[in-house]
């Protein structure tokens, strides 16, 4: 499993995006529904934060999550916003070392997570451009991750 | 063993510290590195520096202090260094309770009659913790490397983590 698939299976695992969502809904990759509610994610890169002297890597890999929620009142706002509140402190704590494998240069090595943590979580965008139909809201997720030199 | 041409790359010099506990007979070596993005052994040369009546200067080099910084460290449970830096805080140990060896192996210099072996300096140490907490990262117990010589040269095998003077 890799980062991404990781991060897509964490929050998938979360109870508040279950509840949400419901048994027959899935998080998709890099798509979102045009109805609400929806929720995709976006990875947006990987870049090494730090590699120690004996070749082990810590790394961060950024994602947007896009979810299309109603917004067409405060309450659905309030409810959408509190959402991505929760969400937020529930990332806080959600990684555990849970084990990623990372293939580089057809080598894998194994990996885990070590931190996951958010940021700009608000409405991004109107479906029809106004709040009487579907709304965008974002997060962005960044997902740090240490694998070890064995083998790059 | 990869490539050994070129640039030497910066983890195929090795540094192991002996975690074992003092008086043991059995070395423990546990390999430094991890979490570290900088360790360099500073010589700290004594040296002494006189202009002589015809206006030159004579520079004499006598001696080394080494000495090298390990910082951070962050305390793992079941680690024999962990184990061993804890007590030496615990029981404010002092003296002879905190030597050790270190051994730096050269993974460029393969021995050629056995595989996984290199060449490797083994040499009597003084594990000094510098401090201990940290911040909300983790425990940390940053310490520091006394050199204090009985330098010895040898072959280490990294496998069995077992150091051989030469003959």
């Amino acid at each position: 499993m890799n980062i991404i698939e990781q991060v897509k299976q964490i929050l998938a695992d979360c109870p508040l995006v279950s509840d949400l969502m419901g048994a027959t809904n899935e998080i998709r990759i890099d798509f979102t529904e045009d109805n609400p509610v929806s929720i995709g994610l976006y990875p947006t890169g990987d870049q090494l934060l730090k590699e120690d002297i004996l070749g082990n890597q810590d790394r961060q890999h950024n994602f947007v999550l896009y979810a299309v929620f109603q917004g067409f009142n405060d309450y659905n706002r309030l409810a959408n916003s509190t959402f991505l509140l929760n969400l937020a402190y529930y990332l806080e704590h959600a990684a555990t070392g849970q084990e990623i494998e990372v293939t580089i240069d057809n080598k894998t090595v194994s990996g885990k997570l070590t931190k996951l943590n958010s940021a700009n979580g608000m409405l991004y965008g109107y479906q029809d451009g106004t709040l009487s139909g579907p709304v965008t809201y974002q997060i962005q997720i960044y997902a740090e991750y240490h694998i070890e030199s064995e083998g790059l | 063993m990869a490539e050994t041409t070129g640039k030497i790359k910066r983890h195929w010099m090795v540094h192991y510290v002996d975690a074992a506990e003092p008086g043991s007979t059995t070395p423990n070596y546990v390999r430094l590195g991890d979490d570290l993005e900088e360790l360099s052994v500073e010589m700290n040369a004594n040296i002494e520096t006189t202009r002589n009546i015809l206006g030159g200067v004579s520079t004499r080099l006598d001696s080394y202090e080494p000495q090298a910084s390990v910082d951070p460290y962050y305390a793992e449970v079941g680690s024999p260094l962990h184990t061993r830096l804890q007590k030496i805080v615990d029981e404010r140990q002092t003296l002879d309770d905190l030597k050790t060896t270190v051994v730096e192996v050269h993974l460029w210099e393969e021995d050629e009659e056995a595989s996984g072996t290199y060449v490797a300096y083994k040499e009597d140490a003084i594990i000094e913790v510098a401090s201990y907490g940290g911040d909300t990262t983790g425990y940390q117990i940053p310490f520091n490397i006394h050199y204090i010589g009985n330098r010895v040269k040898g072959t280490f095998d990294v496998s069995t983590k077992t150091f051989t003077p030469d003959a």
